[in-house]
Formats: C-alpha cells, sequence, structure tokens
C-alpha cells in the first residue's frame, strides 16, 4: 500500500484509475475541476486505459455516460453544484435506465448568488433521482468510496454519487493509502452482464411504458435499494481485505451512553469527532455523533441500532436549506426517528451557506438546546457566529 | 420482499420489448384502399379489339416475344396483318403523344407477329375435336372466328369462294400497304395448326347453306360487304367503268391491268381511296378523286388520304359525277358542284354548274353493303334486318338444333364496310358465342378474351393524372425494345416498383416482383396511387360493411 | 430510369410494418430507407421527437435492429458515449446512428450537436426534418419555415423568422461530411448513406420529411411535397466534405414555381404576397449561395 498525500479531488481520480473506467466524460467546475485534470493527466501519461472526453457541458457529460453504459463500459465523470442541477434531467434518466454510473460531487453552494462555500444543498436537491448517494467525510474516504460505489452500483444497477465538501475535502490534503491494484481488480471485477446494445441482436430498449410498467420499474427500484444496508455490511471483511478497513452505512463515535447525539455528514463531522473529547471534558451529558455516510438510501434500521436508549436530545447538522422547509437532514431523520419509536427533542443546526462549524460554534449550540429550546426553533449557524 | 439479488431477465422484460409491431394491424385505420385494373389505357379504350396493350408491351420491354405472343393472341390473333394495315387508333389516343412523342405502337404489334411468325407454332390436342364448325368467308372476322375455335380444339373450315383465301386482306388492300408474304404466313401458320380450307368453293353455288349447316354445329356467315354501290347515273353500265373492289381484285390478285392515262375515282372512303392510289402507283398519268362533300367529312383515314396524296392523287371536293359519256367504252363524265352538305344531309346538285371531265377509266367506290341477304332464307333475314345497334361484333341468327348447326353472322357482312381489327372483333365475339351456344365448359376467359362489359366502361386513364416523372423525354426509339421502353403504360402495372419504394408502412409485397399489397397494413395513405407512373392505382373508398360481413 | 430504382434496394426490411406513423408519414419511410441501408450493422438512438413512439410502445418494436431512446437535449451526447463505450470495449465496427428531429437538432439538441461534431466524434446524425415539433402537436420550432402556421404562432401570426441554416451552422464545424437528403429521392439518400458509412468521424443527414397532419397536406402528397422541395431549390440537394468542398447533387432542369409547392399545403394558407416575395427572394438568394460556394 503506498501512502502518499493528496487532497479530496485527487483521491477521487485516484481512486477511479485503479477502478479500470472504460469511459470518463469531463467539464470542469469550481471545486472538482482538479479531478479531471489529475485524470486527464493519468490519460495523456497512458496510465488510464479507457476513453476520455471533454464535452462540451456537464449535461453532455452524463448523456455521454449514459450512451457509454448502455454499451457495458465502466463509466465515471465528476461535477459539482451548478453542473450537477444541469444533469438533473439525465440523472433521473439513468437511474431509471438502471445503469451503474459513478460520479463525484464536490459539494457547492447552489447560486444565486455565486458562492463557492460547501453548502450541501446541490446534492441533496438530487436526492429524488433515485441515484444512491454517499457522503464522504475525510480524503482516505473518498478514494475508497469510489471504488465501493463502482461495486454497489454494478452489483445492483443502480448509479451512485460520492459526495465530499467542496474546499473543505477537495482541496484539502491529507495522508491517503492507496490501495494495490490487484487488490482493487479483486474487489471490483467486470460486469458479468450482458450490455443493454448488443450489435447485431435486435432489441427495442426503453420503450414507452405504461403506468404497469412504470410502476412495476418504480417498485423494484425501492426494493433493491433498500437492499443496500446489507449489502455493505455484508461486504465487511472484503473492504478490510482490500482497504484495510471497512466501511458502514452510519458510524457513531462515542455513542454509548450519549445523552446527546449530533448528527452530522461530510467534513463537519470530523471536526464534530475531534471535539467530542472537549465537549465531553467539559459537559454534563455526554455528547456523542452519527456520521452519515450513505444517505439514499438512507439506512434507518442502522440509526435505530446506533441510538442508545439514553438519549434524549438530538442536534441535526444541515448544511443546506430548502426553502418553504427546513433543513433537509432534519426532515428526513426526525421522521426515521420517529418510526423508531424516539421520543426525545430534535433540533436543527442549520450551516446552510457553506457556514464553517468549530468547537466553540458547538459548544455554543449545545449550550443552546440546554436551555428550553423549541423543536421548532432553528439554530442558525450564522446567528451563532454574531451575523 | 427483498428482490437482491435482482433476476437479470425481471429487469430486462421491464427495460426492453422484444415482439414486433406486427402485431398491430394497421389496415383497420384504412378509409380508401388502393386497388389496381380501376382504369384503362387510352389506347385499349380506343382499340377496336380491346387489345391489352400496355400488358404486352411490358412483355415486348423485357424481349418477352413469347409471353407478349401470349397476351396478345387472346385479344388479336394476327398482329402481324394489324400491324401493317391497321389505323392505329392506339396511337392517335396515347398519352405520350402529350408528353413528347405517341408510342409506336402499331409496329411493335408487328414485331410480335412477325415473331411468331418465324418462331411459334401450336398444334392443337385438345379434345374437344368431336365439334366440327365452319366459316364461309376468309377474311379477317373468318380468320379469327376460325383461329379462335381452332384454339379451343374444335374441328374447323374455312369455305371461300376465291381461289385464294384473304378476303379483302388479299384482294383489297393494297400490296404496300400488305405485302403478300405476311398473309401467306398467316395463312400458312393456320393450316399448320389444324384449320381447314376449302377454296374456290362458294356457298350457295357449290355448297348450299342448309348443307354446311347439316354438317356442321355452327356455321358463320363471315361473307364481308361485298355488293358495291352503283351511283344511279346514266351511262354507268359503260366498260371502263369498274367498282373499286372489283379493280381492286384484280390488281390485287395480280391480274395484268392496262391502267389508262386519265382515271377518275367517285367516293371519299378507304376503298375509294386505295382505288385511286393504286391507279396512280401503277402507271396512271392523272388519278382524279372526285368526293361530293368536304375533306373534313371525308370517311377515309387520314393514312389512306396522305397516302394518295403523296402518289400524286389530286382531291376534288364538292362535285359530283352527273352522267357517264361515250362511244363504247367511257369517254367523258358529267360532274357538277355540289351544295354544303354534312354526312346524312341529302347532297344537292348545284344547277348550272355542271363540266366535263375526259377520263379512259372510272371507279365507282361508292360504298358497299353486305350480300347476307343473298345467302340468307327468310327466317333468318328478318333477324338480320331487325337487329338493333349491335355493339357485340356478332349476331346469331338462328339457334343449334338438334340436326341443324347454329348460324352466325359477323364482320362486315354484319356491321357493313368497317376496319380489319373490327372485323377480327367479330371474328372473336363468334367464337365466343359458339363456345355459350354449344354450352361447353371451357374457360374461354384465357385465350379468347371477351370483349369489356358494354355496360360498365371504365374510365381512361387521363395524361394529367400520370406521374412523369421517373421518364425523361425522348422521341420514337427504332429498336423495339428501346420504343416499348418509353410506354407508360398507363392504368396497367407493369411492375416498376415504386409502390413498394415509397409505402411507408412496407404494406406492398415484393414477393415473386408481383408488389402485390398487404392490406393487414395498408393505412390508405394514397402515396402509391399518387406516385404510380402508370397511374395504375386507384383509391376506392372502403366499404365498411361488405368488409365486416366478410369477417363475420 | 421507372425499374431501376426499385433494383436499387435491398429486398429486406428492417422496419416491421404496424407501426404507428400517420398514413403517409416522410419520417417513417427515411427511417425504413435509414434501417434498409445500415441494416444489422448499426445501433440505433432515438431522442424525443415523433420516432420516440414509432419505434414501438410498450411491448413492441418496429425497428428490426438495436435502439435505444434518449432524453430530447442528450441525442448527440448520448450517440457519440455509446460509440465511444463500444470502441473502449474493443469493437470499432458498429456504426451509432442518432435519429433527432429538427427540435432536437436545431434546438434544445443544438448544444449537445455542435459539441458532438466539434469533438469529430464517430457517429452518424441523422435529423429528419418535419419543421416544427410534430409529435407535440406542431409547435414552431427554429426550423419552421418563414410564415408558416403553427400552434404557437397561430393566426394571425405567422411564423416571423426564417428556417435556421443548419446545413450552414454544420459546415462551420468542418465535419468530414454532411448530407441533405429528401424521401422523393431515396436512391441518392441510399447512396450517400454509403459513402457515410465509410467515413470517420462526425457525419450529419439533413432529411426533409414531409408531415400530412402538421403540413395541413393530403397524406398521398408526401413524396411529391418532397420532390418539389427540392425542384423549386427551396432544398437543395448537396454534400459538404470537411465544411469545405460543396457539392449539389441536383439541379432541377425545369424549377418549380414556390408557389405549387406553397399551395397543398394548410400550414401556409395565411400567406400574403409579401411573404411569398420574401420567401421568393431567399430562396433565389441562398440558391445563388450555394452556387457560389460550390464553386469555390
Amino acid at each position: 500500500m503506498q501512502k502518499t498525500i493528496m487532497n479530496g479531488n485527487q483521491a477521487a481520480a485516484h481512486g477511479v484509475k485503479l477502478c479500470r473506467p472504460q469511459v470518463i466524460s469531463a467539464f470542469p467546475i469550481t471545486p472538482q475541476t482538479s479531478v479531471v485534470e489529475t485524470i486527464a493527466n493519468f490519460w495523456a501519461e497512458g496510465k488510464l486505459e479507457g476513453e476520455f472526453t471533454v464535452v462540451d457541458s456537464e449535461y453532455s457529460a452524463m448523456s455521454y455516460l449514459i450512451g457509454a453504459s448502455y454499451s457495458g463500459a465502466r463509466t465515471f465523470t465528476a461535477t459539482s453544484s451548478h453542473g450537477l442541477a444541469y444533469m438533473h434531467e439525465v440523472l433521473h434518466w439513468a437511474a431509471g435506465s438502471r445503469l451503474p454510473i459513478v460520479m463525484v460531487n464536490a459539494n457547492r453552494a447552489m447560486g444565486a448568488p455565486w458562492c463557492l462555500e460547501p453548502d450541501q444543498g446541490d446534492s441533496l436537491a438530487q436526492r429524488d433521482t433515485g441515484w444512491m448517494q454517499i457522503y464522504c467525510s475525510s480524503v482516505q474516504e473518498i478514494l475508497h468510496t469510489v471504488i465501493i460505489a463502482f461495486r454497489l452500483a454494478e452489483k445492483t444497477r443502480i448509479p451512485c454519487m460520492v459526495v465530499y465538501d467542496g474546499f473543505t475535502l477537495s482541496h484539502t490534503y491529507e495522508p491517503v493509502d492507496i490501495p494495490e491494484q490487484d487488490k482493487v481488480d479483486a474487489f471490483l471485477p467486470p460486469p458479468p452482464e450482458k450490455p443493454r446494445l448488443q450489435p447485431g441482436e435486435p432489441v427495442h430498449h426503453l420503450p414507452l411504458a405504461d403506468s404497469f410498467r412504470m410502476s412495476a420499474l418504480k417498485r423494484d427500484h425501492f426494493q433493491v435499494m433498500q437492499q443496500f444496508p446489507a449489502m455493505l455490511s455484508g461486504m465487511r471483511e472484503e473492504m478490510e481485505k482490500t482497504f484495510g478497513r471497512s466501511y458502514s452505512p452510519l458510524e457513531g463515535k462515542e455513542m454509548e451512553e450519549a445523552k446527546t447525539a449530533v448528527i452530522s455528514s461530510g467534513a463537519v463531522s470530523q471536526t464534530v469527532e475531534s471535539s467530542l473529547t472537549y465537549l465531553n471534558q467539559e459537559g454534563e451529558e455526554k455528547v456523542g455523533l452519527i456520521r452519515i455516510r450513505l444517505f439514499r438510501p438512507f439506512p434507518a434500521r442502522d440509526l435505530v441500532s446506533l441510538l442508545s436508549s439514553g438519549v434524549e436530545k438530538i442536534v441535526v447538522v444541515d448544511r443546506n436549506l430548502t426553502g418553504g422547509s427546513r433543513g433537509i437532514f432534519y426532515r428526513e431523520i426526525r421522521s426515521y426517528l420517529h418510526e423508531a419509536g424516539y421520543q426525545g427533542k430534535v433540533y436543527e443546526l442549520n450551516l446552510g451557506g457553506g457556514i464553517d462549524i468549530t468547537q466553540e460554534l458547538l459548544s455554543k449550540c449545545l449550550e443552546k438546546i440546554r436551555q428550553e429550546l423549541s423543536e421548532e426553533e432553528i439554530i442558525w449557524g450564522v446567528e451563532l457566529y454574531g451575523g | 420482499m427483498p428482490l437482491y439479488p435482482e433476476s437479470e431477465d425481471r429487469l430486462t422484460s421491464l427495460l426492453q420489448a422484444t415482439n414486433p409491431t406486427l402485431s398491430n394491424y394497421t389496415g383497420l385505420w384504412r378509409y380508401f384502399t388502393p386497388s389496381r385494373g380501376e382504369n384503362i389505357s387510352p389506347c385499349q379504350a380506343h382499340c377496336p379489339l380491346q387489345n391489352s396493350i400496355p400488358g404486352w408491351i411490358e412483355k415486348v420491354k423485357e424481349g418477352d416475344w413469347l409471353n407478349a405472343w401470349e397476351i396478345i393472341k387472346d385479344y388479336n390473333p394476327f398482329p402481324a396483318l394489324t400491324g401493317q394495315v391497321c389505323y392505329r387508333f392506339c396511337q392517335e389516343e396515347c398519352n405520350r403523344g402529350y408528353y413528347d412523342q405517341a408510342i409506336n405502337i402499331g409496329d411493335l404489334e408487328k414485331e410480335i407477329g412477325n415473331w411468331r411468325l418465324k418462331n411459334y407454332t401450336r398444334i392443337n390436342n385438345k379434345t374437344a375435336g368431336q365439334y366440327k364448325v365452319a366459316v364461309v368467308g376468309s377474311g379477317p372476322a373468318g380468320l379469327a372466328f376460325a383461329y379462335y375455335l381452332n384454339y379451343l380444339g374444335f374441328k374447323t373450315t374455312v369455305w371461300e369462294k376465291e381461289q385464294s383465301a384473304g378476303g379483302l386482306l388479299s384482294s383489297g388492300i393494297p400490296w404496300y400497304r400488305l405485302p403478300r408474304e405476311v398473309l401467306e404466313e398467316e395463312l400458312k401458320l393456320l393450316q399448320q395448326e389444324g384449320v381447314e380450307f376449302y377454296t374456290g368453293a362458294e356457298v350457295g353455288k357449290d355448297v348450299s347453306l342448309d348443307e354446311l349447316r347439316c354438317d356442321y354445329r355452327a356455321v358463320l356467315l363471315a361473307v364481308g360487304a361485298q355488293r358495291s354501290r352503283k351511283l344511279g347515273v346514266p351511262g354507268e353500265d359503260l366498260p371502263g367503268v369498274l367498282s373499286g373492289l372489283h379493280f381492286l381484285r384484280r390488281i390485287n390478285l395480280g391480274e395484268e391491268i392496262k391502267i389508262p392515262k386519265q382515271v377518275a375515282v367517285v367516293g371519299g372512303g378507304n376503298a375509294a381511296l386505295d382505288a385511286a392510289c393504286v391507279a396512280s402507283l401503277n402507271g396512271a398519268e392523272k388519278v382524279t378523286l372526285l368526293y361530293r362533300r368536304s375533306r373534313e367529312e371525308m370517311p377515309a383515314h387520314s393514312v389512306e388520304v396522305e397516302a394518295a396524296e403523296k402518289a400524286g392523287v389530286e382531291l376534288k371536293f364538292q362535285v359530283a359525277v352527273t352522267e357517264v359519256q361515250g362511244q363504247g367504252k367511257v369517254e367523258k363524265l358529267t360532274i357538277a358542284d355540289t351544295t354544303a352538305a354534312s354526312r346524312g344531309e341529302k347532297v344537292e346538285i348545284r344547277e348550272g354548274s355542271q363540266y366535263q371531265m375526259d377520263v379512259d377509266m372510272f371507279i365507282v367506290a361508292a360504298g358497299q353493303e353486305s350480300t347476307l341477304d343473298e345467302l340468307l332464307p327468310d327466317q333468318e333475314i328478318n333477324v338480320y334486318r331487325n337487329q338493333q345497334q349491335n355493339k357485340n361484333g356478332v349476331l346469331v341468327l338462328d339457334e343449334p338444333g338438334e340436326k341443324k348447326g347454329a348460324l352466325l353472322t359477323a364482320g362486315d357482312a354484319l356491321t357493313g364496310a368497317s376496319t380489319v381489327p373490327q372485323a377480327i372483333f367479330g371474328g372473336r365475339q363468334a367464337a365466343l358465342a359458339v363456345v355459350r351456344l354449344l354450352r361447353l365448359e371451357q374457360n374461354t376467359g384465357e385465350t379468347c378474351s371477351p370483349a369489356l362489359p358494354v355496360n360498365e366502361p371504365k374510365e381512361t386513364v387521363k395524361y394529367e393524372s400520370l406521374n412523369t416523372f421517373y421518364h425523361s423525354r425522348q422521341d420514337a426509339q427504332p429498336a423495339p425494345l428501346a420504343e416499348a421502353e418509353r410506354c407508360f403504360s398507363c392504368g396497367w402495372c407493369n411492375h416498376c416498383g415504386v409502390c413498394w419504394v415509397f409505402c411507408p408502412d412496407m404494406a406492398v409485397s415484393t414477393a415473386e416482383e408481383e408488389y402485390q399489397l398487404i392490406l393487414d397494413y395498408c393505412k390508405g395513405c394514397g402515396i402509391c396511387a399518387r406516385e404510380c407512373p402508370a397511374g395504375a392505382l386507384t383509391m376506392k373508398e372502403v366499404d365498411r360493411d361488405a368488409e365486416n360481413h366478410n369477417e363475420r | 430510369m421507372v425499374d431501376k430504382m426499385a433494383c436499387e434496394f435491398k429486398a429486406e426490411e428492417f422496419l416491421y410494418s404496424g407501426h404507428s406513423a400517420c398514413p403517409g408519414c416522410g419520417a417513417a419511410l427515411t427511417v425504413r430507407y435509414l434501417a434498409k441501408n445500415l441494416g444489422g450493422k448499426a445501433l440505433f438512438v432515438i431522442t424525443a421527437s415523433c420516432w420516440s413512439v414509432l419505434a414501438g410502445v410498450g411491448n413492441t418494436r418496429s425497428l428490426e435492429a438495436a435502439v435505444t431512446h434518449s432524453p430530447f437535449p442528450a441525442g448527440a451526447a448520448v450517440a457519440s458515449g455509446l460509440k465511444k463505450g463500444l470502441e473502449s470495449l474493443g469493437d470499432h465496427e458498429t456504426q451509432v446512428v442518432l435519429l433527432a428531429g429538427d427540435g432536437g437538432t436545431f434546438d434544445i439538441g443544438l448544444q449537445g450537436l455542435s459539441g458532438a461534431a466539434e469533438r469529430n466524434e464517430n457517429i452518424i446524425f441523422v435529423c429528419y426534418d418535419n419543421e416544427a415539433y410534430m409529435n407535440t402537436g406542431m409547435q414552431r420550432s427554429s426550423a419552421t419555415p418563414y410564415a408558416s402556421y403553427s400552434t404557437t404562432t397561430p393566426y394571425p401570426l405567422v411564423n416571423p423568422n426564417p428556417k435556421k441554416d443548419i446545413v450552414g451552422i454544420m459546415a462551420a464545424h468542418q465535419i468530414p461530411y454532411l448530407a441533405t437528403a429528401t424521401p422523393a429521392f431515396p436512391v441518392d439518400l441510399s447512396a450517400k448513406l454509403d459513402r457515410a458509412l465509410n467515413i470517420k468521424g462526425f457525419r450529419f443527414f439533413h432529411i426533409f420529411t414531409p408531415c400530412p397532419p402538421g403540413w395541413g397536406s393530403d397524406s398521398e402528397m408526401t413524396i411529391e411535397l418532397s420532390r418539389m422541395a427540392v425542384l423549386t431549390r427551396l432544398f437543395p440537394l448537396m454534400e459538404v466534405y470537411q465544411g469545405k468542398k460543396y457539392n449539389i447533387n441536383y439541379e432541377p432542369d425545369t424549377v418549380v414555381p414556390v408557389e405549387e409547392y406553397l399551395q397543398p399545403q394548410r400550414r401556409f394558407s395565411f400567406l400574403e404576397s409579401h411573404h411569398l416575395e420574401m420567401i421568393q427572394e431567399n430562396l433565389e438568394r441562398n440558391w445563388e449561395d450555394l452556387k457560389s460556394l460550390q464553386k469555390r
């Protein structure tokens, strides 16, 4: 295993190179651009055997992959924010076609106005397209997750989006282990099935469907996605062998006997995690962290099992805001908690717009909820800063 | 219920379709159905034989002379003859004439005939031979009758009073219009194919009609219209005055006639023009044709008129002969101007306009009449005299009895002087009539095409309705195959495949290059009918009731 | 000349009867020729257009070929990706053909088309142009000709803009091969497809396909209108190689007056004389420009 230092974008590129992709399409957008630049370098140096095409827009980038995937090729692209939004229509198409496409998305706020901060609203706005969404919290995780994403996607024929914070992860250097190629080859064999379109085999692929066919497809899609958490768990040993560690849909940190749980995703979780020691030293009530990795499909059962019986307060960290509603994670998790029979309070810490989290901010937030705070009130990160 | 691992077949069946759309019978959408054979070409419509001209032209185009013959013989068994002498009513109406030049149909017909004479004989082996039939007269009507009944297996005999057979083909039509060899070849073939000829045997003199009717199950009187009309003027019986028919017969049968210097011919029909032309070509210095009406009203065909003028005959119109004068032979004619009168009206002489004309020979070709009344007993004469305007070409004078054969008449004997193809038509119709009368169950539709029903004439294809885009302008071609290529094939599918090329629904089948319509899928858009270069397809309204009824 | 046309085509069909095209559909006929020529050699991608439905609904298919669909603007990109995918898997033989309507080419598909053309993607892009968004009921597109009726430029409006010059646009991309064709000249179309099969790189076909319900013409007139478009010189049959070498394939001996072409179409029934003058003027000018491009 080669140990090196790289940033999130480079990690994504290295991850994808190990997967032997056959068609990659590329279009630049801050902050993912260096993903495709790194891949371009690999390709120019002959280190990548697949085809690399710079296309005319993100819409075309995804459409390109759809076409390539029809032929049975392994496909990849990277995008962000407005680029992701631009390909919204074709994200639906890719999922509906049940194609194993993998894409990385570096979170960046949707304008207007132009903003380069790591708001998660761009990827979350696509949560209904039928794609898997996995949120990474470290650069190492990005590299591994890209490989796992291909495995999951090709097994289930559901496209997968690997999401990480723009700049905070995409441009930040961390130490990374690069797994050996033969280990990755063992973990990720070529897809066994027939391609959708084969020359010389007449077939009508994706004819106009009636409601019965469509409903059946939707139901199947749902049911397959329900299996993911179990799939991930089932791959634990293999992940240990290949990566030296395994990944689960949700991760709990210091959740035993925790009274307050902070649920977060992405780079924010790193800060929360590193704050836990301090917080638990100082505070009366124990605070734990539940880190969301798999968001689509949401691993509700795993959430339930991580919540120890003593948890009374939950703070959901949202780095997004749906106008007319509130943080997306808040709303979803709250309903899962309700299903799970959770009786305690659920609060929202809203860092929409990409507000950075610090230990201090977290303290302030926990302080606030110690006072009698109505759940309806959103704890605005920007207010806590004094803004 | 857990779906993982998901069955590939299940996903495939939801995301893919494999059944061809053939299960969707789009033919049910149709309001109009394309249909062939609704219209007829103008050439066929105007041919006295309703000859299936585009049909055999298609075969000539392919160089398939055998099948061209097979088609044409059902309408006209003597194309070598008609190709020479017919006035080619077809060419006058040919739609190609509106585009560049009319197709030289007559010459193509002649080629088929010549091929047949050189290459094809069919010895009849059919067994209806117990029936014996006879025809009196070996003109075109009689010969056609003989050909068809012989083909159908009847034992056929021709009775001809002259020494050589052919009727007017031999004695009336001059050599420059019908070379002798062609007629001789046709007659030879007829004999080879089984027809028996008795020449120099006159019915009514050498054998009686009753005797014939005892020996044969059917007798056709095709004696022609051999009685020349007289002018009814004084001096008409002088030597040197002869009928046109008589004059032509003597020349054509090879008699040595010295044609004098000055010849006058009276009459306006084909016979008069023929006689004038022959006289001019045979040594007369001056030949004058005298016709009592105007040029436009002349019944002769323009072909004849042009031939006569080319031969140097002077045509005088609106003149009549009032007296023939001479001592012991014709020397002068008294000629008067006539008042303008159209055909059917009586001609009036203008008094005081008479003048004299010197002549050495005076040919009267003022019309011919049938001589049937000389042959027929009273009962049948009445049938003949009482007949209505007959379009069927044949008249049954007496049905077959136990001991007596049927008696029919056709050709000029029935209609009066007309043309060769019309006579052949008569002979053909007579043959059909005999088959009907003798209650035979042959399928004569194959070998002897009946005339189109008189009550339901088909519409002729108009030039405007043709799509000429696929043709390029080109004058008449000397080579027959190249000339046949130019034919538009009006109303007749000549298997060009354009309908197949342009059908958006693949509702035209290419099986055996017949281009049949596949009505299960035809939506009735009408592109095929619109594009057909031959105008052979017409869109007919769908009869839903009939269709529903058929389905039940 | 007549028999010869049918002989130019193979008898085998690759389009099944029973497809749900309107009677007299120019697009159905065009794809029939396309499929006949490309046979089992190509994969087809169909962009949102009438052909999305004509390819078969539910559990049926009308083409005897491997066919898939793409979203409206995505056509060129999907087809390019498909071709790239095949090549990445080692298949350099199979052709990929994209079938798009005028909307999916001139308007919403133009970005993807331009990108694919600029990259010289190795696909055949076939635009069948019925001059409006016909599948959704005849709304105007940038291919709708000047002064035509459409449901989004209804009377007393008529389409105010001239038709977009897609040939000029594609020529500007300097693609290896660009051709126009129309179903009334099927032999010409077939020859051009043969040529395209032997060229590598981006090949573009602009095929003029009459639409009887959309144009308000009789269903039987489809081929005649298609032919008249060429004979009036409104739709020249031409090829352009590398965006530079222009080749006019057919110069009519007798030019048909444009009124004869316009008259059978009810979509032009609101034409006034100034419209007609403009149409005639543009026609003449475009033809002259084309001739001078040919000489260049």
